[in-house]
């Protein structure tokens, strides 16, 4: 029963796949009773669906603004996409004048632009916070005017999607920039007031609705200020934003201060840094670095939080939508607006996830998405 | 030398100390002498006093001019509470669902509810509860409702539901709601409020629970699969005695996230309406002008509930360590 | 195939050319290996040889892709359904490297599970039979314990039991005792000595070549995906036909 191996194997080439498609189709959708079952009947729920959302949706929808919204109250007709046509400059710009518009447009474009361009590792420089005050400043000069032959638009005449934007950046970058410390302070050993207070903030500021607390810088900043002294709204919502992210943030910059190894500053101390400089250009760096996708996830977040601004009586996209669905000439169509906006959202938070995604795919190609 | 750095220490917190009184304090003095000017008292007192602003579709009924503004925080309370709870617990059953469809090993399956995951988290849970309203306000009027299977009447005006109740005769039975002329009977109201908020936030909360669920089972070692599978244990045996029980333990810190992100969510009642918490304290500073007092119970609120909870699932973290796991 | 049927010689495994890829890295080659009833076979052969991938086709944990494998009657390969992979799993126990314990379930519920679950015993028999086992691997004390609270070595032990649970006609051992302590390795390998005196018949990977040499009938010798020999213990460890055997030894007895 003695066997021996008479000559060695050498390394052959897989074979090509034998699985004919029919066999993969198999597997994929018909594996088993339970998997056959479900492929039909989800098939079906989908077809079924599919078909009611096309009716609706496409052949029996109403495209042409032409003498609508008469053309949409005819029985039989289902969307009435004319509606967007319609509202499109009031969910882009608000109540913005008719004739500037285009200020608001290019602002916008100009602060999506450089979001593209700070997504890109290659422009990670010390230019880049330059090039960011830069467009804050372009941002704010096209949106207020005043100067340069640009008529003054106050802000409370602002709306739409560029509010929304400005919302968002100015939160966050506020955020962040109160994040750094508090996270530092923190992660910093030992005990002592301002960590308990930083702490105190940090559990407070997580454990509260976010409406909670617009509603308080809403109704207290004028409270807090001497009599005479006034802070327009959207800058009240800003400071509320800005004081409520930074709550967040700073607990996802503390995890990535706390993945850096001791050895790094322990390095750099003796290396005779100083602790600033061990701080900002040692660890810091590698803390960012480590949690950039968290980061990135908190931003979706807040974009998406920056709806709720509507009850406190802001003009950004969710207002703009909630007033073209309110308008009594086009009543009955406010599912058609919102389901736009909801598009418009969908594409900016998707986009900003697959960046996400990929941030994680690119420093961990081993993990399972 | 150690002393001389001691005391320095301590010199810094009483400077910061100082600061932070000093600035208190300045603070408290332009608030209350800004509070003084528009005539407005401090306070608690004002909870005992009746309340201007009635509070009807609660646990609790408040009337106006009768039962004091704390009667009417407390029905704000039980209604924030109600819905929390019915979203949580939609949430997770959907959530979990999804969840698992996206480990299946049917295709169709696994698509339909990574397009589920995407397509709902992606959108903010305010434009979620605005579609729902208009949903159901866009429902024909009582008088044409439609009855699904006679469990279910749905209307412009709000849900019924068909729920166990005492009947007529005097026994236990589902009692179902009937279209009655302009209104309907029986069954289980739903305002179209809640049923906004309700369906909007389990919704879009599912999502999330999706991804938990989906990141805790496959967080699990690939030996406990493989022994199942040795074993010979169907699927579903395996999924439910050796799999979920494991990756639930796992779940357990996001999923309290999640459910404290319902809890803050519910305030978004404010904005369809729906009397919560939120909404009634609103009514309570226009009524009082107490703004101060109002936002401090606000604030309490919702903080003592979120921290209580997070200590509570600290607590049964640390339990859970006695296996071993992570 | 029903337990009466069964007689020892008989065939209970049938391995034939098969052949294995992950990717493009070609880890069995041309595998050709039958064992019969009664029959302890023990492979080694130094890391990377594929020996833990061939045990793992053997009840269809990984796949192949040519070749045949039959194991305790059923044909497994790429056209094996997911009935069939059931039946052939619940006639074959295994015993993983890692021990992996459910950790949520005590000693005890981690034997019973899979009786019950598949119904091959009510619950009270089970736990009557799981106790029983238990005795038999000197675990009974420690039934009501969690696997977190147990040395390595009783962990194993304890997944033997549960292995035991199903009444398997065929027991893998996929490197039982590479992840405990060295006082603890000897306590599993009598457990399984002792299986294999009371006439289990298993294939056993190890490097334990004083376990081979006791409780082997033959001994395979595995190098780069290839079988390179086949052998009684004795003349195997004495007189190795192979010169890649003849090497793997001397590195053995070296360390």
């Amino acid at each position: 029963m003695r066997y021996v191996a008479s000559a060695r194997i050498e390394a052959a080439a897989p074979p090509r796949s034998s699985v004919s498609r029919i066999e993969r189709i198999r597997a994929l959708f018909f594996s088993s009773p339970a998997s056959t079952l479900a492929t039909v009947l989800l098939a079906l729920a989908c077809a079924t669906l599919a078909a009611q959302l096309f009716t609706w949706g496409i052949r029996d929808a109403v495209f042409s603004t032409a003498r609508a919204p008469q053309t949409c109250r005819v029985a039989g007709v289902g969307a009435c996409w004319a509606v967007i046509g319609e509202k499109l400059r009031l969910i882009l710009f608000g109540t913005y004048p008719y004739a500037e518009q285009w200020r608001p447009a290019v602002a916008m474009l100009s602060l999506l632009a450089m979001y593209v361009v700070s997504a890109q590792p290659r422009f990670w420089n010390r230019r880049l916070p330059l090039a960011w005050a830069v467009t804050l400043a372009a941002f704010a000069l096209l949106m207020f005017g005043g100067v340069l032959g640009l008529s003054y638009v106050p802000d409370d005449r602002w709306g739409g999607l560029p509010v929304t934007l400005i919302l968002a950046t100015l939160g966050l970058v506020a955020g962040f920039a109160l994040a750094i410390p508090l996270a530092l302070v923190r992660h910093s050993p030992g005990g002592g007031i301002a960590k308990a207070l930083v702490v105190a903030y940090i559990e407070l500021a997580r454990s509260v609705p976010l409406l909670a607390v617009l509603f308080l810088a809403s109704v207290m900043i004028p409270l807090f200020l001497p009599q005479g002294m006034d802070v327009s709204k959207l800058l009240r919502v800003i400071i509320a934003f800005a004081l409520f992210t930074a709550a967040y943030l700073a607990e996802v910059v503390r995890s990535g201060l706390m993945a850096v190894p001791v050895g790094q500053r322990q390095a750099a101390a003796a290396l005779g840094l100083s602790p600033f400089v061990v701080t900002t250009r040692i660890v810091l760096p590698q803390a960012l670095t480590a949690v950039l996708p968290a980061l990135v996830n908190v931003f979706i977040a807040f974009f998406k939080a920056t709806s709720i601004v509507v009850v406190v009586g802001i003009f950004d996209l969710m207002t703009a939508a909630k007033r073209a669905a309110a308008d009594a000439q086009w009543e009955g169509f406010g599912t058609e607006i919102y389901l736009f906006v909801a598009a418009v959202y969908f594409v900016f938070c998707y986009a900003m996830s697959w960046y996400s995604a990929r941030l994680q795919a690119a420093r961990d190609p081993a993990r399972r998405a | 030398m150690r002393l001389l750095s001691r005391w320095a220490g301590a010199l810094r917190q009483g400077l910061a100390f100082a600061v932070l009184g000093g600035l208190v304090f300045a603070m408290f003095h332009v608030t209350s002498a800004n509070l003084q000017s528009r005539g407005i008292h401090s306070g608690f007192a004002f909870l005992w006093e009746p309340s201007r602003t009635p509070v009807a579709d609660a646990p609790i009924v408040v009337e106006a001019g009768v039962d004091s503004y704390a009667k009417a925080f407390a029905a704000g309370a039980l209604n924030s509470l109600k819905l929390t709870a019915a979203a949580i617990v939609a949430a997770t059953l959907i959530g979990l669902v999804i969840g698992l469809g996206r480990l299946s090993g049917n295709a169709l399956a696994r698509a339909l509810c990574a397009g589920y995951v995407e397509v709902m988290r992606n959108v903010p849970v305010l434009l979620h509860v605005f579609l729902w309203y208009g949903v159901i306000l866009g429902l024909p009027a009582a008088a044409q409702a439609s009855s699904w299977g006679d469990l279910v009447v749905a209307s412009n005006r709000g849900l019924y539901l068909a729920w166990p109740g005492v009947d007529a005769s005097g026994s236990w039975s589902l009692i179902r709601p009937v279209v009655d002329g302009f209104e309907v009977k029986g069954g289980v109201y739903m305002a179209p409020e809640f049923f906004a908020l309700f369906v909007g936030i389990s919704l879009y909360t599912a999502a999330f629970i999706a991804e938990i669920v989906r990141a805790a089972v496959g967080s699990l070692p690939r030996g406990q699969w493989e022994a199942t599978a040795a074993l010979g244990l169907p699927r579903a045996t395996a999924l439910r005695r050796v799999v979920l029980p494991q990756a639930l333990r796992v779940a357990l810190p996001p999923l309290t996230s999640e459910y404290l992100g319902i809890f803050k969510n519910s305030t978004l009642a404010v904005a369809v309406g729906y009397q919560d918490f939120m909404a009634i304290s609103t009514t309570m500073l226009t009524d009082t002008g107490q703004a101060v007092e109002v936002m401090a119970i606000v604030m309490a609120f919702y903080a003592a509930v979120s921290l209580l909870v997070s200590a509570a699932m600290h607590v049964v973290e640390h339990r859970n360590m006695r296996w071993g796991l992570r | 195939m029903s337990e009466a049927t069964v007689e020892r010689g008989a065939e209970i495994l049938r391995v034939d050319r098969l052949n294995k890829w992950y990717g493009s890295y070609h880890a069995l080659r041309d595998v050709t290996l039958t064992v019969a009833v009664g029959e302890r076979v023990v492979i080694c052969g130094p890391s990377g040889s594929g020996k833990s991938s061939l045990i793992r086709c053997i009840n269809g944990i990984e796949g192949f892709d040519t070749g045949t494998l039959e194991a305790c009657g059923t044909s497994l390969g790429r056209s094996a359904t997911a009935a069939q992979l059931m039946t052939v799993r619940r006639r074959i126990g295994m015993v993983f490297q890692e021990f992996n314990l459910f950790p949520h379930l005590s000693v005890l519920e981690n034997c019973t599970l899979a009786p019950v679950a598949t119904g091959l015993l009510r619950p009270p028999e089970a736990e009557v039979m799981a106790l029983q086992l238990l005795e038999r691997v000197r675990l009974v004390d420690q039934a009501r314990k969690y696997p977190s609270e147990l040395s390595g070595g009783q962990q194993q032990r304890a997944a033997i039991a549960r292995a035991l649970c199903m009444k398997p006609r065929l027991m893998l051992f996929d490197e039982p005792t590479s992840a405990l302590d060295p006082e603890t390795v000897k306590e599993v390998l009598d457990t399984i000595v002792q299986l294999a005196e009371e006439g289990m018949t298993m294939v056993c990977v190890s490097h334990e070549m004083g376990f081979a040499r006791q409780v082997a009938d033959r001994i395979v010798f595995m190098d780069e995906g290839q079988v390179l020999e086949i052998a009684s213990p004795q003349e195997f460890f004495a007189a190795p036909a192979h010169d890649r055997s003849t090497a793997f030894l001397g590195s053995l007895l070296r360390s």
